[in-house]
C-alpha cells in the first residue's frame, strides 16, 4: 500500500465518516446555529467526547487513535452537518499542542479553546508567564484550557493555559459572524503575567510548520461547508421550477455548478493530500506549503459555494430561514481563522521558491 | 520509492544524457532523443508499464504503474512525438481491433515507429462529434469515404488515421457512426496543413476524402459501433492526461518559480497555481486509488478541465510575470498561445462543464 492510496480513504476512515456523519446530523446543525443567532449557547461536547471524537488523529503513544486522514474526513462531516459543537477549536488546540510537544491527555477531557495572538512570554521562572493584550479565542466560553500562538517581535510561543488562571480576563466583544462559534477576546497578563501550564518556546520562522496540522483540520472543515452548500443548492435547482422547467436546467445554472464542483473536489484533494504529508517524520517544509494550500483553498472555496449557493436560492436566499447565510456565516468566519487565502498563497510560494533553489 | 520506481530511474539514468535535467528546454526540441525515447522504453516495458511484455510493458499493477508515469513526469521524461498514437489509438486497437489489426497496427503505434492521427472534428461537428458526415458506403467489401476532417493533429506526418464516418444515414446520430483505419497514404487522401497562430508543439491539418477505398477488413470495433469506440479510446486517455496536465502546469511556472524578484501580487499568484498544480496530481491520484479500489470515482469528471485551465493559467502568469522580459523570450508568449488550445481539444471547457453537471451532478440534460 503507497501512501497515496490514502487519498481514497479506506474501509476503516469511510465507516469512521459514515458514523460521524449520521451522528452530526442528529445534533440538528442548522437549528442550532439559527439558535446561537438569537443568543443561545451552543452545547453538544458531551456527544462529541462520548463518541470519542476528541481521541481521532491524536499519536496512540498520547492515548489517542487514529490517522490524520480519519481526522480530516471526520471535520469534514462536521463541517457538512454545520455541527456547533467545539470540535474544530479543540482539534486545532490538539494539533498545536502535538506539533509544539506539550500534548497531554488530560487535555482532551474538556473542550479547547485556541486563538493566535500578539504578546511575548516571559521564560525567566522556567515555566513561562505570558502577556497578552488582545487574544481572540475560538470556543472560548466554556473551554478548559486556551492554547494559544503567541507571536512576539523575535519569537513565538506555543502556550497551553487555564481561562480561570490569575490575570486571565474576558473582554468581551459577541461573536457577530457565527455566534454558534464563538471568538470572544481576553486579555491576559496584569503586571505579573499569566502562569502557563506548558510552554514552548520557537523561532518565529517555525510558525506555519506549528500551524500544519491546524491547518488541515481548518481545510476539512470548510470542505465540508463547501460541499453541504453545494449539495443543498443541487437540491434547490432540481426542485425549483420557472420558465415551465427546473431550473437545473438552464446551462448558466449548471456551469456554475459545475465549478463549484470542481473547487469542491479540488479543496477535498488538497485537505487529503495535506493529511497524508503530515504523517511524514517529522513533516517537512512540503507539508507545511501542502496545508498552506489545502487551507487557502478550501477557505476561497467554501465562501464562494455558500455565496452561490444563496444566489440559486432567489430571494429565499436572504432569509433567516433558509440555510445560505448559516453556510456564508460559517464560511467567512471560519476562511480567516489562520489567515486570509492571499497570505497563505503568499506563504506557499515563498516556500516552493526556497526549496527551488535548494534543490538546484 | 518502490523498487519498481528505482528500477526505473535507474533506466532513466542509463538513457538520458548527463545534463538532461540542466539542458531541458534545448532537450525538449530533440526530434532524436525524444524518438530514441519512446522506442527504448516501449523495448525495455516501460512505456505503458501496465500492458504485457512484448507490448511495451512488463504487467505491473495499477498503482505500480502510476508509480512510474509519476516518477517519470518528475524527471520530466522527453516528450512523445506523437502522444495520440500511444495514448488514443493503440489502446482502441487494443481493446477493439481484430487479431490481423493487433498483429500489424499495436506494435509500431505503441512503439512510435508509425504515427496516428484521429480523424474525429469536421467543418460542421465540433463539439457536437455525432453531427458528423464524412460518409462511408460499404459494397464489395470495400468502403467508400467521402468527406472533410479538420483539426487533425499530425495527419500531415503520420501513416494511419483512426477515421470516424458515418455508415447508417437512417440511424440516430449516435448510432450510426463507424470507426475506419485510414491508410493516410491511401488514393483520394488530401491533406493540407493548417497555419497555427504561433509555433505550435504540433501541426493540425485538413483532411479531404474523395472516393477513398478501404478495405472492410479495416473496421474497428462493429460496424455502427464507432461511438463506442470513440468514447472508450477518450476516456482511456483522460484517465491518465491529467499526469502530462500536472507536468505541464509546472513547466509552465518554472520562469516564474525561478525569476529573480516577485511582488507579493505576484507570489500570491504562484500560491494559486502552485495550488492549482497540486490539485490536479492530487485528484488524478485520489481518483486512481478509487478505482483500484473499486470505488465510484466522480471526482475524475474535473481533471480535464481543471487541468487545462491550470496549464492556461501558469502559462498567463509566467507571461505577465516576465513583463518586459517576455519581448526577448519568444518561449513566453508561444507557451501562451499552445496553452488556449488546452481548454478546446479533447472536449471543449464548457463541454466539461455540461458533463460534469449532468452526469456528475445529476442535473437535467440538454441545454436551453
Ligand atoms: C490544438 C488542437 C488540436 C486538435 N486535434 C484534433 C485532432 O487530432 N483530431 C480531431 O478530430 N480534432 C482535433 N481538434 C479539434 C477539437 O476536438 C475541436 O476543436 C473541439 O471539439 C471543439 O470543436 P470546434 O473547434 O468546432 O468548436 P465549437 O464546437 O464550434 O465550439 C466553439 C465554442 O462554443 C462552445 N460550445 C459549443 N457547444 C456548446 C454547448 N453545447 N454548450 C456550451 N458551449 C458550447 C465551445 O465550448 C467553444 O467555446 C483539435 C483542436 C485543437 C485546438
Amino acid at each position: 500500500m503507497t501512501d497515496w492510496q490514502l487519498l481514497a480513504p479506506d474501509e476503516d476512515a469511510l465507516a469512521l465518516a459514515d458514523t460521524a456523519r449520521a451522528q452530526f446530523r442528529s445534533l440538528h446543525g442548522a437549528a442550532a446555529m439559527r439558535a446561537a443567532l438569537d443568543g443561545g449557547v451552543p452545547d453538544g461536547w458531551e456527544t462529541v467526547a462520548d463518541g470519542g471524537y476528541a481521541d481521532i488523529g491524536i499519536p496512540e503513544d498520547l492515548g489517542g487513535i487514529g490517522r490524520m486522514i480519519d481526522l480530516v474526513v471526520m471535520l469534514e462531516e462536521a463541517g457538512r452537518a454545520l455541527l456547533t459543537a467545539p470540535l474544530l477549536a479543540s482539534a486545532l488546540a490538539y494539533r498545536t499542542q502535538v506539533a509544539a510537544g506539550v500534548h497531554r491527555e488530560d487535555f482532551r477531557r474538556a473542550p479547547a479553546g485556541f486563538g493566535i495572538a500578539e504578546g511575548v512570554v516571559d521564560m525567566d521562572d522556567g515555566n513561562g508567564r505570558c502577556h497578552v493584550e488582545r487574544a481572540r479565542v475560538l470556543g472560548g466560553p466554556g473551554a478548559a484550557a486556551f492554547t494559544l500562538i503567541v507571536k512576539g517581535p523575535d519569537r513565538a510561543w506555543v502556550v497551553v493555559v487555564d481561562p480561570e488562571a490569575e490575570g486571565v480576563e474576558p473582554v468581551g466583544q459577541a461573536t457577530l459572524i457565527d455566534p454558534s462559534r464563538p471568538l470572544p477576546v481576553f486579555r491576559l497578563g496584569g503586571e505579573a503575567g499569566v502562569a502557563c501550564a506548558e510552554c514552548r518556546e520557537l523561532p518565529l520562522g517555525d510558525l506555519d510548520r506549528m500551524l500544519a496540522g491546524a491547518r488541515a483540520c481548518v481545510a476539512a472543515d470548510l470542505v465540508g461547508t463547501a460541499a453541504g452548500a453545494l449539495d443543498a443548492a443541487v437540491a434547490h435547482v432540481l426542485q425549483r421550477r420557472q420558465f415551465g422547467r427546473a431550473i437545473g436546467t438552464f446551462q448558466a445554472v449548471k456551469h456554475r455548478l459545475a465549478d463549484a464542483y470542481t473547487a469542491v473536489e479540488q479543496a477535498r484533494s488538497l485537505a487529503y493530500g495535506a493529511a497524508l504529508s503530515l504523517t511524514g517524520e517529522p513533516p517537512g517544509d512540503s507539508a507545511t506549503r501542502d496545508c498552506l494550500l489545502a487551507n487557502a483553498v478550501a477557505a476561497e472555496t467554501a465562501v464562494r459555494v455558500a455565496s452561490l449557493f444563496t444566489q440559486l436560492m432567489g430571494a429565499m436566499g436572504v432569509t433567516f430561514e433558509a440555510d445560505c447565510h448559516l453556510f456564508l456565516r460559517r464560511a467567512h468566519q471560519t476562511a480567516c481563522l489562520l489567515g486570509e487565502p492571499d497570505d497563505l498563497y503568499l506563504a506557499a510560494a515563498r516556500i516552493e521558491r526556497i526549496e527551488r533553489r535548494i534543490s538546484r | 520509492m518502490t523498487d519498481v520506481t528505482s528500477e526505473f530511474e535507474a533506466f532513466l539514468d542509463g538513457f538520458l544524457p548527463a545534463d538532461y535535467a540542466e539542458n531541458y528546454q534545448r532537450y525538449r526540441r530533440d526530434v532524436k532523443l525524444r524518438t530514441e525515447y519512446q522506442a527504448t522504453a516501449y523495448d525495455a516495458g516501460w512505456l505503458i508499464p501496465e500492458w504485457g511484455p512484448g507490448e511495451g510493458g512488463r504487467d505491473l499493477s495499477v498503482p505500480d504503474a502510476l508509480a512510474v508515469k509519476l516518477a517519470g513526469a518528475r524527471r520530466r521524461v522527453p516528450r512523445l512525438m506523437n502522444i495520440q498514437g500511444v495514448g488514443v489509438a493503440a489502446p482502441a486497437i487494443r481493446a477493439f481491433g481484430t487479431a490481423a489489426q493487433r498483429e500489424r497496427l499495436l506494435r509500431p503505434a505503441a512503439r512510435g515507429d508509425e504515427w496516428w492521427a484521429l480523424g474525429m472534428s469536421e467543418p460542421g461537428a465540433g463539439s457536437d462529434l455525432a453531427a458528423l458526415r464524412t460518409t462511408a458506403t460499404l459494397a464489395d467489401g470495400v468502403f467508400t469515404v467521402n468527406g472533410q476532417k479538420v483539426w487533425t493533429t499530425q495527419a500531415d506526418e503520420a501513416r494511419w488515421c483512426t477515421l470516424y464516418v458515418r455508415t447508417d444515414p437512417e440511424a440516430r446520430p449516435h448510432r450510426g457512426i463507424s470507426c475506419l483505419v485510414l491508410d493516410l497514404r491511401s488514393p483520394g487522401v488530401e491533406v493540407r496543413p493548417i497555419r497555427t497562430a504561433g509555433p505550435a508543439v504540433e501541426s493540425f491539418s485538413e483532411v479531404f476524402l474523395d472516393d477513398v477505398k478501404v478495405p472492410e477488413e479495416a473496421l474497428l470495433g462493429p460496424l455502427h459501433g464507432g461511438w463506442g469506440v470513440a468514447m472508450s479510446s477518450l476516456e482511456h486517455e483522460r484517465d491518465m492526461i491529467w499526469i502530462n496536465t500536472w507536468l505541464e502546469t509546472t513547466r509552465a511556472l518554472e520562469p516564474t518559480l525561478t525569476a529573480p524578484e516577485l511582488s507579493e501580487h505576484q507570489l500570491v499568484r504562484l500560491g494559486r497555481s502552485l495550488a492549482d498544480a497540486e490539485g490536479v496530481r492530487l485528484t488524478g491520484l485520489r481518483t486512481a486509488a478509487q478505482r483500484w479500489a473499486g470505488l465510484p470515482s466522480p471526482a475524475s469528471s474535473i481533471l480535464k478541465l481543471l487541468g487545462s485551465e491550470s496549464v492556461q493559467r501558469a502559462a498567463l502568469l509566467s507571461l505577465e510575470t516576465a513583463g518586459a522580459r517576455a519581448f526577448d523570450d519568444p518561449a513566453l508568449f508561444d507557451e501562451r498561445l499552445e496553452s488556449l488550445g488546452a481548454t478546446i481539444y479533447g472536449g471543449t471547457s464548457e463541454i466539461q462543464r455540461n458533463i460534469i453537471a449532468e452526469r456528475t451532478l445529476g442535473l437535467p440534460k440538454g441545454t436551453p
